[in-house]
């Protein structure tokens, strides 16, 4: 006899799980944890380089580098001599999930550190299913990419709270409208927040730095509880 | 291209299911997948039918519902369809959104056959 079960089950229900383990613990430690994402080669390691130089004095700073193959970018980002740096290979996968940050974690002391930055694969489309505890999405794109990227993309752009445009300093060569790339990213969210950089001239950096520092603050914040 | 770890991840989740359950005959499984989760639906059936292949869910069958994203208008508060990649009341105009539908990526049911059995002696003849 054929019969038909409901099970309403998420697909990434094991990933969900560790996912929300993670963020409890980042939680508990006062860490505060931005999942960096972007297409390939917008600057995701030329910012982190420039923020752990800037702010190694100031937060105790980590980094969760993905990469497809290679640890290349881990390794540019430990030769600022800032920070605790891990390199996740995925040889292949397009995403980092939360099982593989679990396991990235294990050597690095969330007691130590502030500012979590996980460098995800570079990608607009994957990653965005895949929640890896962070507290908040940060979309890296660049004026060498066209300025309808976020109405492409909507899933990622959707999801981010910060949409950061770097090489601001090429946007002449580039024919890319800053007015144009914030008003479609508005369409697809609201309540997206804004900076512009120049990872090469360090254009814009203190704003983002800035902001950093708000976040951080706000998270180590001591808020009272009432309902007990 | 993250279909094929999304159809792993349903395989085994499937999988995982049967076993504790003790289902018999594994017939279909039905998915409801949102249209902001960018799942190209075709790669997903071929990854199911790679990974599948192996397994006692070698025959079942796997049916897709695209569901369409859909908000609740913070401004005016009327249930609003969206038309993405613009998130706009059809209503007001207003872009304050909550979105309610188009995120889903769930194992939403599954179909068995008590009176079939998933060993080796239902195999179909080759």
């Amino acid at each position: 006899m054929e019969r038909r079960i409901e099970i309403e089950k998420q697909v990434l229900s094991e990933n969900d799980k560790v996912a929300l383990q993670l963020r409890q613990e980042f939680a508990d430690r006062r860490v505060l944890a931005l999942n960096l994402v972007s297409s390939p080669g917008s600057g995701k390691t030329s910012l982190l380089v420039q923020t752990l130089s800037a702010l190694k004095a100031e937060f105790g700073i980590a980094v969760v580098a993905g990469d497809v193959q290679t640890e290349n970018d881990a390794q540019r980002l430990r030769e600022t001599g800032g920070g605790q740096i891990r390199a996740i290979e995925t040889r292949g996968a397009c995403h980092l999930d939360a099982l593989m940050m679990e396991k990235a974690l294990v050597e690095i002391d969330l007691d130590d550190i502030d500012i979590l930055f996980i460098e995800n694969v570079g990608n607009l489309v994957c990653p965005s299913s895949y929640d890896l505890g962070e507290e908040m999405k940060v979309v890296i794109i660049s004026t060498t990419e066209g300025d309808d990227k976020p109405l492409k993309y909507p899933g990622m752009f959707r999801r981010s709270s910060l949409m950061i445009t770097n090489k601001i300093d090429m946007i002449e060569m580039c024919d890319f409208d800053l007015e144009k790339v914030r008003s479609n990213a508005v369409t697809v969210n609201n309540s997206l927040e804004f900076i512009n950089v120049s990872c090469r001239t360090g254009e814009g950096l203190d704003l983002w730095y800035d902001w950093l520092r708000k976040q951080v603050a706000s998270k180590k914040a001591t808020v009272c509880d009432k309902s007990g | 291209m993250h279909e094929l770890a999304i159809a792993d991840s349903i395989v085994q989740s499937v999988l995982s299911e049967v076993e504790r359950q003790g289902y018999g005959n594994l017939i279909e499984v039905g998915l409801r997948v949102g249209e902001l989760t960018d799942i190209v639906t075709d790669s997903l059936c071929f990854g199911f039918e790679v990974l599948s292949r192996d397994t006692i869910l070698r025959d079942t069958k796997l049916v897709i519902e695209q569901v369409p994203v859909s908000g609740e208008c913070l401004t005016c508060r009327k249930k609003t369809s969206i038309n993405i990649p613009v998130f706009q009341c059809e209503y007001c105009g207003g872009f304050e959104i909550k979105v309610v539908n188009g995120q889903e990526l769930d194992i939403a049911y599954l179909k068995v056959d008590d009176d079939g059995d998933n060993d080796e002696t239902e195999q179909r003849g080759e």
